[in-house]
C-alpha cells in the first residue's frame, strides 16, 4: 500500500516536474526575438542604446548620458530625440512618451540618393502609400499589406502582389510617381505617409506632397545592411515591431549562414563574377548587388566606383580580359509563375552573348521580385552549389514565403517554379 | 572621277584604321594580323580577340560604309527631287515610322509579324512601320493630280508628327530601361552591325542607289521645273512617285537594321555639291562615296569616345551640325561678295 503511495507520488513528482519543463521550453520557444544589434538599425532619434528596439533601455541610456556627462554626438548618435541640439531631460520626457507608442511627432534618419537626412513623421503611420517594388516588398514582409492603401500603377505581378490588385493607384503607369492630385485623393482617405526609395529619381515632387501635410519616408531597401535596418524602422514607424522583428532575424540569420560558409571559401575556390541589373548594366562598386556578390564569397571583376555601366550590344569594353569572369549573374524581375523562358533569355541574354561565362553555362537569371535576402541565396546557390546546397536558394525563399509573404503561403512552391533561368533551363 | 576615286581611297584608308580602335584592348599590329591571318583562312575566329576584330569592328565598319552611302545617295536625290535643300532620307516620314515600330517592339515585345522577338522584333516592326508614312506619301502623288513638292514635303511632317506623338505616348508609358533603348535607337547605332544584316543592308543600297542613279538625267531635268520636265516628255509625278518608292525602300531597310542616323542625309549631299555641282550623274555617285567616308570616319571617333564609346548618331550631329552651319554661311558669303 506504501508502495503504491510512493509510486504515485513519484509519479505525480514526475509529471508536475516535466509539465514546468515542457511549459518552460515552450515559453522559452515563444519568447519574442531580441536582437543583440547595437549598431543603430533602428533609425529613429530617441534609439539612445542604438539598438533595434525603442524601449525603457533608451530612457536608461539617456539618464546615463545626462548623468555622466557622456559624449553623445559620437557614442549615441540617436540620442537627441527632438532635435534640439542637446541631449537633456526634454528628450527623456520625449522617449518614455515614444516609448508609450503615444501619437507623436517623430525624428528619423532618412535616405535621399545615399545620403542621410534628418526627417520628422507623425507617428504611427496608419495608411501609408508605396513607390517602388523593393519597398512594397519589405512591407508586405513585415505584414504591413492592410495598411497599404495606394501603390504605383504599372503590371505588377499578379503572384506576388496579388494582395494589391485592388489598392488605389497614385500613378497611371510609372513605377517611380505619385501624382500630385492622386495623393490629395488618398489624403482625404486619411494618407499619412508615402514609403519609397532612396533614390531621387522616386517620388520628385516630394516637397508638393509633404505641402499636403502626408510624409514622404525615404528608405534604402536594397543593400544588405541598410534593407534590415529599413524594416525595422518601417516596423516601428507601423507598429509592426513583433513582425518586422522576426523579418530582421531571419534576414540577420541567412546574411550570417552565407557569411559564415562564404568564410570558408579557400582563395584558390573562389570564383569571379560581374553582375547585372535592368536589360545591359553592368553593378559597379556602388551597386547593391556587388556588394551581394561578393557577401556570397565571389570576386566581382567590375570595380568601377559607378553604381553601373551600361553595356549595348556592339559595345566592346567588357570583352576585355578584365571582366572575364566565371559567372555573369542577371537580377531581373520577371513573372513569379509560368515565365516565357524564351523571351526572358533571349532579351537579357542578346547583351552577353560574347562572354565566356555566358558560352560556358554560367549566365543566370535571377528573379528580382523576391527580396533581397532571398536573392542573395540564389546567388549562393548559382556560385556555390556544392558548399551552399543545390536549392539553398528555394529553401530560403519557401522560408519567405511561408513565413512573411501571407498572400503566396501555402499556394506557392518555390521549388515548382523557375526564380532561376539559366543555361540548363533553357538546354 | 578624281573625287570619287579619292574618296573610295579614303575609305578604305579608314576602313583599315577602324579595324584596330575599340575599347577592347587590342595593339594595331595584332588587329592586322588577326585581320589577315582570318581573311586568308590561315586561322578561325576561335578567341576573344578574333571576334572582336573580325566579327564586331570590321561587319560594324563595313555597315558604316554602306549606311553613310545608302543615306547621302537617298538624301541627294530627294534634295534635287523635292527641290528642297532641308530634304532629306527622313522628310518622307521613314525614321518616325520607323521609331514607332522600333518602340512597340522594345518596350511591349510585340513584333507585326509572329512568333519573331528581340532584335529581330525590332527590325521587322520599324521596316514595316517605316514604310506606312511613304506609302501615304506615294498614294498621294498617284492620285491627286498636280501634287506639288511642297505639299509632297508638308505631308510627310505631318505624318511625322503623328507618329512621333504616338511614339511620345509609349514612351511615356515606358520602362526606364525600355526607354534607355529607345533613345538608343532613335539616336541610331552601328553596333548591331553583324555579317548577316550587313549583306541585306549592303544589297539594297547598291541596288537602290543604281535604280537612283538610273534616272539621275530626268532628276536633272526635274530640278529645272515640272513645266519644263513635261515638255521634254518627262512624266514628272511618275518619276516623283519611282523615287519615293526606291528612297523609302532603302532608307527603311537602313533605318530598321541601325535606328534613326540623322544629318548624313541632310549635310553630306550638301558638301558634296559645293564641290562637285549640282549634276545628279556625279552627285549621286559622289555623295555615295562621300557619306561612306563621313559616316566612317564619325563612327571611329564615336568608338574613340568615353569609355564605353558612344552611338555614332551623337557624333554625326555634334560633328557635321557645326560644319553644314560653317559651309552655309561660307557659301551664303560668296553669293553675296
Amino acid at each position: 500500500m506504501i508502495d503504491k503511495k510512493i509510486l504515485a507520488i513519484v509519479v505525480a513528482v514526475v509529471l508536475v516536474v516535466a509539465g514546468i519543463g515542457v511549459l518552460f521550453v515552450f515559453n522559452e520557444g515563444e519568447k519574442p526575438y531580441r536582437s543583440l544589434d547595437r549598431s543603430g538599425r533602428l533609425m529613429v532619434f530617441g534609439n539612445a542604446n542604438n539598438d533595434d528596439y525603442l524601449d525603457g533601455e533608451d530612457v536608461s541610456t539617456l539618464e546615463k548620458i545626462i548623468a555622466e556627462g557622456l559624449d553623445w554626438k559620437t557614442e549615441y548618435p540617436l540620442a537627441d530625440a527632438n532635435q534640439d541640439g542637446v541631449v537633456d531631460e526634454n528628450d527623456v520626457e520625449w522617449v518614455k512618451r515614444m516609448v508609450n507608442r503615444e501619437k507623436m511627432k517623430i525624428f528619423y534618419v532618412d535616405y535621399y540618393n545615399k545620403e542621410q537626412r534628418v526627417k520628422s513623421l507623425n507617428y504611427p503611420v496608419k495608411k501609408c502609400a508605396v513607390v517602388g517594388t523593393n519597398m512594397l516588398l519589405a512591407l508586405q514582409s513585415i505584414g504591413a499589406t492592410s495598411k497599404i492603401i495606394g501603390t504605383t500603377g504599372e503590371e505588377k505581378d499578379p503572384t506576388m502582389f496579388s494582395d494589391l490588385s485592388t489598392v488605389f493607384k497614385v500613378s497611371d503607369s510609372s513605377v517611380t510617381r505619385a501624382d500630385d492630385e492622386k495623393i490629395s485623393t488618398l489624403k482625404n482617405d486619411g494618407l499619412n505617409a508615402v514609403f519609397t526609395m532612396d533614390s531621387t529619381a522616386f517620388v520628385k515632387n516630394e516637397e508638393t506632397i509633404r505641402g499636403m501635410g502626408v510624409d514622404v519616408v525615404r528608405m534604402a531597401t536594397s543593400n544588405i545592411r541598410d534593407s534590415v535596418s529599413a524594416v525595422i524602422t518601417l516596423g516601428y514607424m507601423l507598429e509592426l515591431e513583433e513582425r518586422a522583428g522576426r523579418y530582421s532575424k531571419f534576414c540577420d540569420d541567412v546574411y550570417k549562414e552565407i557569411e559564415t560558409k562564404a568564410g570558408t571559401i579557400k582563395p584558390e575556390e573562389i570564383v569571379t563574377c560581374i553582375n547585372v541589373t535592368m536589360s545591359n548594366s553592368i553593378g559597379g562598386l556602388k551597386s547593391d548587388y556587388h556588394e551581394v556578390t561578393e557577401h556570397v564569397g565571389a570576386s566581382n571583376l567590375f570595380k568601377e566606383d559607378v553604381v553601373t555601366k551600361k553595356f549595348e550590344i556592339g559595345d566592346e569594353w567588357l570583352l576585355n580580359d578584365t571582366y572575364d569572369a566565371d559567372f555573369i549573374i542577371h537580377y531581373k524581375q520577371f513573372p513569379m509563375k509560368n515565365p516565357n523562358l524564351t523571351e526572358i533569355w533571349d532579351s537579357n541574354g542578346q547583351y552577353f552573348t560574347k562572354m565566356n561565362a555566358y558560352k560556358n553555362g554560367k549566365y543566370s537569371i535571377i528573379n528580382s521580385y523576391m527580396p533581397l535576402v532571398v536573392r542573395m541565396a540564389y546567388t549562393a546557390q548559382v556560385m556555390y552549389p556544392e558548399l551552399y546546397g543545390e536549392s539553398y536558394g528555394d529553401v530560403i525563399c519557401q522560408y519567405w514565403i511561408d513565413n512573411f509573404q501571407d498572400n503566396m503561403k501555402g499556394s506557392y512552391l518555390a521549388s515548382e517554379n523557375l526564380l532561376v533561368i539559366d543555361s540548363s533551363v533553357m538546354a | 572621277m578624281i573625287f570619287i576615286a579619292a574618296c573610295c581611297i579614303l575609305t578604305f584608308a579608314l576602313l583599315c584604321v577602324s579595324l584596330s580602335i575599340g575599347k577592347y584592348e587590342l595593339s594595331v599590329t595584332e588587329s592586322y594580323r588577326i585581320f589577315i591571318n582570318i581573311l586568308f583562312g590561315r586561322n578561325k575566329v576561335v578567341t576573344m580577340a578574333d571576334e572582336v576584330v573580325w566579327e564586331m569592328r570590321l561587319p560594324r565598319s563595313m555597315m558604316a560604309v554602306s549606311v553613310g552611302a545608302g543615306l547621302s545617295v537617298a538624301g541627294a536625290a530627294m534634295q534635287s527631287l523635292l527641290k528642297n535643300p532641308l530634304a532629306d532620307p527622313y522628310t518622307t516620314g521613314v525614321s518616325s515610322g520607323a521609331s514607332f515600330g522600333a518602340s512597340i517592339a522594345i518596350v511591349y515585345g510585340f513584333c507585326l509579324l509572329p512568333s519573331i522577338t528581340g532584335q529581330n522584333a525590332i527590325i521587322v516592326n520599324a521596316f514595316l512601320l517605316s514604310l506606312i508614312p511613304s506609302a501615304v506619301m506615294v498614294a498621294l502623288n498617284i492620285f491627286k493630280k498636280n501634287t506639288t513638292a511642297t505639299t509632297t514635303i508638308l505631308t510627310g511632317i505631318a505624318i511625322m508628327y503623328v507618329f512621333s506623338a504616338m511614339t511620345a505616348m509609349i514612351k511615356l508609358l515606358a520602362k526606364p530601361e525600355s526607354l534607355s533603348e529607345v533613345y538608343i535607337w532613335s539616336v541610331g547605332t552601328l553596333g548591331k552591325a553583324t555579317w548577316d544584316n550587313i549583306g541585306v543592308v549592303t544589297t539594297v543600297v547598291i541596288s537602290g542607289s543604281a535604280l537612283l542613279m538610273l534616272v539621275s538625267r530626268h532628276l536633272n531635268v526635274s530640278t529645272s521645273g515640272d513645266k519644263l520636265a513635261a515638255t521634254l516628255g518627262i512624266n514628272i509625278n511618275a518619276l516623283r512617285v519611282y523615287l519615293l518608292v526606291v528612297i523609302s525602300f532603302m532608307t527603311s531597310a537602313i533605318v530598321s537594321f541601325t535606328g534613326t542616323i540623322g544629318f548624313v542625309g541632310l549635310a553630306v549631299p550638301h558638301m558634296v555639291r559645293r564641290i562637285i555641282g549640282s549634276e545628279n550623274r556625279y552627285l549621286l555617285p559622289a555623295s555615295m562615296a562621300f557619306g561612306a567616308v563621313f559616316l566612317l570616319l564619325c563612327d571611329i571617333i564615336a568608338r574613340s569616345v568615353g569609355t564605353t564609346g558612344l552611338p555614332v548618331g551623337t557624333i554625326t550631329a555634334l560633328f557635321g551640325g557645326p560644319l553644314f552651319i560653317y559651309l552655309l554661311i561660307k557659301e551664303n558669303k560668296l553669293l553675296k561678295g
